[in-house]
């Protein structure tokens, strides 16, 4: 299917995507219209964007249900600017599910009061149809533009609660950093361009393929390079993290938890991508080469992310560097450079969504309470309350996972990453992992001595505020964290 | 039944679980009950499993050449992963699985009266199966799953019902075992990776299957047999296990862990926990890799287990608290285990795992009479005592049936063990053996001069009217004194138990001495 027209087939490959921008046109449309019920009418957003996705949701499933049922050959689309395969199919159903999940917290969050509600939905779903790009990504032309689409609407987004400075500090750093990355990364993306003469991603490996002069191969490196940085900074590797403890910081936690999962996800599907197609799977010298910087680069950003997070008196900053370590070991798997280690760093990331929005979700719901997400408020959480011990146990599950233990699935993702790495030999990899693991541990067990050991400060407990719904939400994640972690089969993961 | 006897022994308490957790607040005091009526059903499944047992009759052997590995169980667990949920039970592991369900039972009676009770026994009950599963597995995964699932429940039960320093205890504990556990988990990779199941060349078979890694030929490549890698394995693994066991000089989170915990947990820690390091060492390290075990892995863990007879004994003499004392006493019977195990023969390794048998029983009463005299009087100082026999008579007796069980007396079980031990290693390390035999004397000193500072001499005014020992302690003390007292003068049930997988091993050893 290569034609450049648009037909039939590429319109319903594209589905998804064309649901969420419907999603959006819905929302703009009824602020528009609906200016005089703006302030009651924020709630009802909530729902309309969830069915948005699971319209998505549907729409993808059965896109490919029906791909497959067609002799599944992989159409290029658009000059070979977009690819729906495997691996697109993948990340963008994770971004949906990702989505799906932040629209069912968003709703009724009372952190969210100084936030004009259509804005803020508008650019969750914005974020998510970006990533959805990112995700289907082939072409430069393609791969930039969702880029700055994700970018652009997360420094709005990040802005978003206008009376606090913290707020438009936070947004500030972040278009800053954001705008250097992105440049930067323009300038590898044109250098690209320049030597292989083409748009396509796919060239960049017949280039590498061809043995071309020392000069050209510098250049080449150069540019990978840069636009590696652009990609780094999108998923907050060292070094290129700077810019995203401050920024999770400083919006209201049910942003910080989509920042630390819609973001990620998609950078990686994009990196997953080059990775991909400039070297090919067990590919050539280069990529050696090119798995040994990300081998480095994941090393030192999960030391980084967990001696940092080791040092945090607020919960919030902690799960933030927390994720960034996370990031870390994900792409330190990409140092292996194999199927298994694609397919570890996919299933991680799923993994990741899990726990990960579990653990907000209970600080969520603990900071509601004191207003603030400091480790203290944790105190007694397991006595406190009528449901106190429901949400500690909840969190016990969600930090064990995220420590990597089994019987959970964060065990099973940590597993698969070292059993990638160690397949090809990177020794000194994960040793670093499995010991930066251990020290993860000790940051995340102290939250645990702080729910279960410590007298809660206030004597007489108050129940803790949360809307309703949190408690199936927080349910379902903490029974996903251990039923995947015991049979992780159960999801299948598709794969070019 | 027979077929999935292993599986019920190890997940029939789960059912307890549910049952305990829905109890309403009026009747809390039945969760005890319940964990302990599963506890007495696995107990007596156990003991049923012991009679079954039979190398020449066996039941659901793992294959003919291996008649001794029985009640086999298979299924595919993560077929991705060629991970499978295989059990199974030998010589080495019947003992295990009997020392855990009689401690775990023992160990409900002693929490009869521990606060918060429903999360209690949850743990309880979650800290069980980690235990048994990690006894009767087959499958590398697997056994590296239960082994840190084991770690879950007892950071609560240490940190939540423990002793003033039960935090501190608690994560040093965690974070020291999971230390070890990591390096066991990349080896456990390493084995998957360059493991190949099938011989004919056309395909690589990688499994996780222990049976199968400890035929010769399964491990290839990197770690092939020869291989320099192979002993960077040995010490990864044997460091992940000897936390556990735990050898000097990694032990420093033992004292810490077996003081503060709660009486029933200090037991089950003492009594199945540090066994666990030993029983990995001999199912991995000599099983997978005795090449290297009889290079120089062998000689490792007897240096190692002198120091910590020595070192442990000593260590003991000078503690003022009466828990620590044990729990130093531990760490020195741990070392003849080790130097039975270091010496490569039949009587060595009889000895081995006959001691690590019988440390288990022998302890348990230990701490369950330590926890006797802290219920009633709130303190564990040696030397805050004096004269107890005249006031407890009872409870004085059985106290110096363990102590004298401890230090090896003839006619308890200890004696057998330890001069099996004894034998082996002369054998084979006859000037370090003399060293060893040291223990036995300040094992005496320790225990016997406790005794008196306890027991002995005038009785102290202050506790005139100490409670004598209840019907209760008594009954949790019974079952493991009566192994201690049987297997001392009858010991053939149990060593002949274990001599067909021992006379599997050893002469794979020896082929690479």
């Amino acid at each position: 299917m290569n034609s450049p027209d648009v037909s039939a087939t590429m319109m319903l490959l594209l589905l998804p995507e064309v649901l969420l921008t419907g999603g959006l046109l819905v929302i703009i449309l009824l602020e528009v219209f609906l200016t005089r019920l703006r302030r009651s009418w924020g709630h009802g957003l909530a729902p309309i964007a969830f069915f948005v996705y699971l319209a998505a949701i549907v729409s993808l499933v059965g896109g490919a249900f029906m791909s497959n049922a067609t002799g599944g050959s992989v159409p290029s689309i658009l000059n070979g600017e977009v690819r729906s395969d495997g691996l697109a199919f993948y990340f963008r159903f994770l971004l949906l599910v990702v989505g799906a999940i932040v629209s069912l917290i968003l709703y009724g969050n009372p952190e969210l009061k100084g936030i004009p509600s259509f804005e803020m939905h508008l650019l969750v779903m914005g974020t998510v149809l970006g990533g959805m790009l990112m995700s289907l990504s082939s072409g430069m032309i393609m791969l930039y533009v969702s880029v700055e689409f994700v970018s652009i609407l997360a420094y709005i987004l990040t802005g978003l609660k206008v009376r606090d400075p913290r707020a438009a500090e936070g947004a500030i750093k972040y278009i800053v950093f954001g705008g250097v990355a992105s440049a930067v990364m323009l300038l590898g993306l044109s250098y690209l361009y320049g030597l292989t003469g083409s748009l396509s991603l796919d060239a960049l490996h017949v280039f590498v393929q061809t043995n071309s002069s020392r000069m050209q191969g510098l250049v080449f490196l150069a540019a990978l390079a840069f636009v590696f940085a652009g990609l780094g900074y999108k998923v907050a590797v060292v070094p290129f993290h700077a810019w995203a403890p401050d920024v999770y910081q400083a919006v209201p936690a049910p942003i910080t938890a989509f920042f630390t999962l819609a973001p990620k996800i998609a950078g990686f599907a994009l990196i997953l991508r080059f990775a991909g197609s400039v070297y090919g799977i067990d590919g050539i010298q280069g990529g050696r080469f090119f798995g040994a910087v990300a081998g480095g680069i994941g090393v030192l950003t999960m030391t980084v992310g967990n001696l940092s997070a080791l040092k945090q008196s607020s919960v919030k900053r902690l799960l933030a560097w927390s994720s960034i370590a996370h990031a870390g070991y994900i792409i330190a798997a990409l140092a292996a450079y194999s199927e298994l280690a694609f397919r570890s760093m996919g299933f991680y990331l799923m993994a990741y969504v899990l726990m990960n929005t579990g653990a907000f979700l209970v600080l969520m719901v603990v900071a509601s309470e004191g207003g603030n997400d400091d480790l203290r408020s944790f105190a007694g959480l397991s006595r406190r309350g009528r449901t106190g011990a429901f949400w500690a146990a909840s969190m016990t599950i969600f930090l064990f996972s995220l420590t990597g233990l089994p019987p959970f699935v964060g065990f099973i993702g940590k597993y698969y990453l070292f059993a990638a790495l160690l397949e090809r030999e990177h020794y000194w990899i994960a040793l670093v992992g499995v010991i930066n693991t251990v020290v993860s541990l000790y940051y995340y067990a102290r939250i645990l001595h702080t729910i279960y050991f410590i007298e809660p400060v206030d004597p007489s407990p108050k129940g803790l505020f949360y809307p309703v719904h949190y408690t199936v939400l927080a349910s379902l994640l903490a029974v996903a964290t251990l039923a995947l972690g015991i049979f992780p089969d159960v999801v299948a993961i598709p794969f070019r | 039944m027979h077929e999935h006897l292993l599986s019920w022994i190890t997940f029939l308490p789960l059912l307890a679980v549910p049952m305990v957790l829905v109890l309403p607040k009026a009747w809390v005091g039945a969760a005890r009950w319940i964990v302990l009526f599963f506890m007495g059903v696995v107990l007596a499944l156990s003991v049923w499993l012991y009679f079954l047992y039979n190398v020449s009759a066996p039941v659901n052997a793992y294959s003919a050449e291996l008649p001794d590995m029985q009640f086999v169980e298979r299924a595919s667990w993560i077929p991705s992963m060629n991970v499978q949920y295989l059990v199974g039970v030998d010589g080495l592991s019947v003992p295990m699985v009997l020392l855990t369900t009689v401690v775990s039972f023992v160990g409900v009676i002693a929490s009869w009266n521990t606060k918060l009770q429903k999360g209690y026994f949850v743990l309880y009950t979650l800290l069980y199966v980690g235990m048994m599963g990690v006894f009767v597995s087959l499958d590398f995964f697997l056994f590296y799953v239960f082994w840190e699932v084991m770690l879950l429940p007892m950071y609560f039960l240490i940190g939540i019902w423990g002793g003033p320093r039960k935090e501190y205890a608690a994560i040093k504990f965690f974070l020291y075992t999971l230390f070890g556990s990591v390096f066991m988990l990349l080896v456990l990779i390493g084995f998957y990776f360059f493991s190949d199941a099938d011989p004919s060349p056309d395909r690589v078979v990688h499994t996780f299957n222990l049976m199968e890694l400890s035929r010769t030929g399964t491990l290839v490549g990197v770690l092939g047999d020869g291989a320099p890698i192979r002993v960077l394995a040995w010490l990864a693994l044997f460091l992940g296990f000897a936390i556990k066991v735990p050898v000097f000089p990694f032990h420093t989170w033992l004292p810490d862990a077996h003081v503060e915990a709660p009486t029933a947990i200090s037991v089950i820690l003492a009594g199945v926990l540090l066994k666990m390091g030993t029983y990995g060492l001999l199912r991995v390290n000599y099983f997978v890799l005795p090449a290297e075990t009889a290079a120089f892995g062998a000689y490792l863990i007897v240096i190692l287990g002198i120091v910590n007879i020595v070192y442990g004994a000593l260590a003991a003499m000078a503690q003022k608290d009466l828990k620590k004392l044990i729990a130093y006493s531990s760490v020195s019977h741990m070392g003849f285990v080790m130097l039975g195990m270091g010496a490569m023969n039949g009587p060595g390794l009889s000895g081995a795992v006959f001691q690590m048998f019988n440390h288990g029983t022998i302890t348990s009463m230990l701490f369950l009479l330590v926890g006797v005299i802290y219920d009633r009087a709130h303190h564990r100082n040696i030397d805050g005592f004096g004269g107890l026999a005249a006031i407890v008579p009872k409870y004085a007796s059985f106290t110096a049936f363990a102590f004298f069980a401890a230090l090896g007396l003839p006619g308890l079980s200890g004696f057998i063990s330890e001069a099996l031990c004894f034998i082996g290693g002369f054998q084979r390390y006859p000037v370090l053996t003399i060293v060893s035999t040291s223990g036995v004397v300040l094992g005496a000193a320790y225990l016997l001069w406790t005794m008196q500072r306890v027991f002995l001499g005038k009785p102290n005014e202050e506790y005139r009217t100490l409670e004598e020992i209840s019907l209760r302690e008594i009954l949790s003390l019974a079952p493991v004194g009566l192994f201690v007292l049987v297997l001392g003068i009858y010991p053939v049930p149990m060593l002949d138990l274990m001599a067909p997988t021992l006379a599997r091993l050893e002469p794979v050893l020896r082929a690479f001495l």
